[in-house]
């Protein structure tokens, strides 16, 4: 049973208040992926977790045991940073042996522990290299070889990925997710690109300045974002959010006060005497699909994704249609929360 | 071509680095009365006799064991000390860090002599006059702020992960520090040690001020160029060129750690 439930967690630096109450509950085995713009309170909330930050206010549960005033070493959890904060004077199987060296465990038990993660990462033939030897790829797996060789009840990630190249990152990416499902861990992974967030996740954190925006499973954001911040964050290319008056074409409700209006990219259609009339500044051919800039007559800018090679030539006017109803996300325009 | 033409510079500047380096240890190889009587450039008349007497003479060798007594046990002290203060400037943030940090270098902005006085009459009082101990304190007063300051640099040059990651895997601080900062962090103490030792070396007024017989430096004894024997130019040159070797030591193990010190911008 590894659960982690969070109760209202709050921090505040004195006055100055950078977490509003997050509460969440974790189940055994879920990966939970916290994603944000930079500054928005995600590594916070996670340091809050590891216990190297201390809670202001509310209520940290790690395997239904409160861990308030826990030191870290006693809440049961494992963590990998960013720069993977590898002992740099120890050889690969030291650094991976060390967490249990210090829990006295017996020396063959060790090894048999090390070597079963060393062949899980492929790390078998680097035991005896120091992480200076090593590639950034390779020390993120030590990195995650340590947190393993532990099974803690919770592994929490900050950002791993974020100092490897863009391919190894994606490969990184599939290879942490899997190695997670198969080990059954509970995990929590901070992470500030959407990409990554919304291919691992079970369910979704989206942060913003240190308020949990919504949280759920990456296809439940991208249909149903509760708040313009997040139809905004989820989704690549993203969502083109202007007022109602850009679209005056669309039957949009009139008695709920001014609105923000949400449509993805890739669900306007190209339809003869559509509702929305737009010029065509720029086309990226993608191969795949291509992403057409347009200029509305208001002046804002508009993105469409159309599918495959689509012939669309700089300056004519195109006529759009949101694909279907749920394509047309309503905001209140105050607020910033769906209608 | 310049490009042909380019070892000359170097050349010049390493033959005129290096001539008063040669020119001590040429003397020391030659008798006194060779050395007044005349310019040579190499010894006519070769003798060991100076070194002979220097490691058989006690008045001169224990110059030499007390002098590397009291840096040792500087460098030791001074070291030891500022580690766990540069660790707080480093990783913690306090009311007046930053102020604290660059006034502990004001102990360096006076010369030496200014505390003489002081330190005399402080070590009379406490009965420290004369001792290993006493010379070895004064010195901290210049070499842990130094230390501190280099010690930091290097210390700021690790995350703060690896102080993190070792506390969730279980490290009580002190097993962190001793086990893991430290041999992190070992290039920085061997640049931080070096200064310490090379400062405690070569500062001659605190010492001979602190000491009259029992601890009294090498360099002090050196400031004896005259006796029953008439003036003994070789035998001070034997010493002086003895003062050099732990210097020139100690700088081959660290002259790496150095430039990287530099590269931090710390040194």
């Amino acid at each position: 049973m590894s659960t982690v439930t969070l109760r209202d967690v709050k921090k505040a630096y004195g006055d100055t208040p950078v977490i509003h109450g997050v509460s969440m509950e974790i189940q055994t085995g879920e990966f939970i992926v916290v994603v944000g713009p930079s500054g928005c309170g995600k590594s916070t909330l996670l340091r809050m977790v590891a216990g190297l930050e201390e809670i202001s206010d509310g209520e940290i549960h790690i395997a239904e045991k409160l861990v308030n005033n826990l030191e870290p070493r006693d809440r049961d959890i494992a963590m990998v940073f960013q720069n993977y904060a590898l002992y740099p004077h120890m050889s690969v199987f030291d650094n991976m042996a060390y967490g249990l060296k210090l829990r006295k465990l017996p020396k063959d038990e060790i090894r048999a522990k090390v070597e079963e993660a060393a062949d899980l990462l492929q790390l078998r033939p680097y035991l005896e290299r120091r992480p200076r030897q090593l590639s950034g790829g390779q020390r993120q797996r030590v990195a995650m070889g340590r947190a393993i060789v532990r099974e803690p009840s919770v592994f929490l990630f900050d950002e791993p990925l974020s100092n490897l190249d863009a391919k190894l990152r994606v490969q990184m990416r599939v290879e942490i997710r899997k190695l997670q499902r198969r080990l059954g861990t509970t995990s929590l992974y901070v992470t500030h690109d959407q990409v990554e967030a919304m291919t691992m996740a079970d369910r979704l954190i989206v942060m913003n300045a240190g308020v949990a925006e919504q949280i759920g499973s990456p296809i439940d954001l991208y249909e149903h974002p509760e708040t313009v911040f997040v139809a905004g964050f989820i989704g690549s290319p993203a969502m083109n959010l202007l007022d109602a008056a850009a679209f005056p074409g669309l039957s949009l409700p009139t008695d709920r006060g001014p609105l923000t209006v949400g449509i993805r990219p890739e669900h306007l259609v190209v339809a003869d005497g559509g509702p929305i009339g737009a010029t065509v500044d720029l086309v990226e051919p993608l191969g795949a699909d291509t992403i057409v800039h347009a200029q509305l007559p208001t002046g804002d800018a508009l993105l469409i994704r159309l599918p495959g090679n689509a012939k669309v030539t700089q300056g004519t006017t195109l006529s759009l249609a949101p694909k279907d109803e749920a394509a047309v996300h309503l905001f209140d325009k105050d607020t910033g929360r769906r209608i | 071509m310049p490009q042909t033409k380019s070892w000359i510079v170097p050349t010049l500047y390493i033959f005129f680095l290096m001539l008063p380096i040669y020119w001590l240890v040429n003397m020391s190889f030659k008798t006194t009365n060779e050395i007044l009587g005349g310019f040579s450039l190499y010894p006519k008349e070769f003798t060991l006799e100076n070194y002979i007497t220097i490691f058989t003479d006690p008045t001169w060798y224990t110059g030499y064991l007390n002098s590397l007594a009291y840096v040792g046990i500087n460098t030791v002290l001074s070291v030891a000390v500022a580690l766990p203060a540069a660790y707080a400037f480093s990783r913690y943030r306090f009311i007046g860090d930053k102020h604290l940090f660059f006034w502990l270098l004001t102990n360096r902005m006076a010369p030496p002599a200014v505390f003489a006085l002081p330190f005399l009459q402080l070590y009379s009082a406490v009965g420290l006059f004369d001792t290993h101990i006493a010379v070895a304190l004064a010195h901290t007063l210049f070499n842990i702020p130094l230390a501190v300051w280099i010690l930091e640099g290097f210390m700021s040059g690790v995350p703060k992960e690896l102080d993190e990651t070792a506390y969730v895997d279980g490290h009580p601080f002190w097993s962190f520090f001793i086990k893991i900062f430290i041999p992190t962090i070992a290039a920085g103490i061997g640049v931080a040690a070096f200064f310490c030792f090379m400062f405690s070396w070569v500062e001659l007024l605190l010492a001979k001020t602190l000491t009259s017989v029992d601890a009294k430096p090498i360099a002090a004894t050196m400031t004896r160029t005259a006796s029953t024997s008439g003036y003994e130019l070789g035998l001070l040159a034997a010493a002086g060129t003895l003062t050099i070797i732990p210097g020139a030591f100690v700088i081959y193990f660290v002259r790496n750690y150095i430039a990287k010190g530099f590269a931090l911008g710390r040194v």
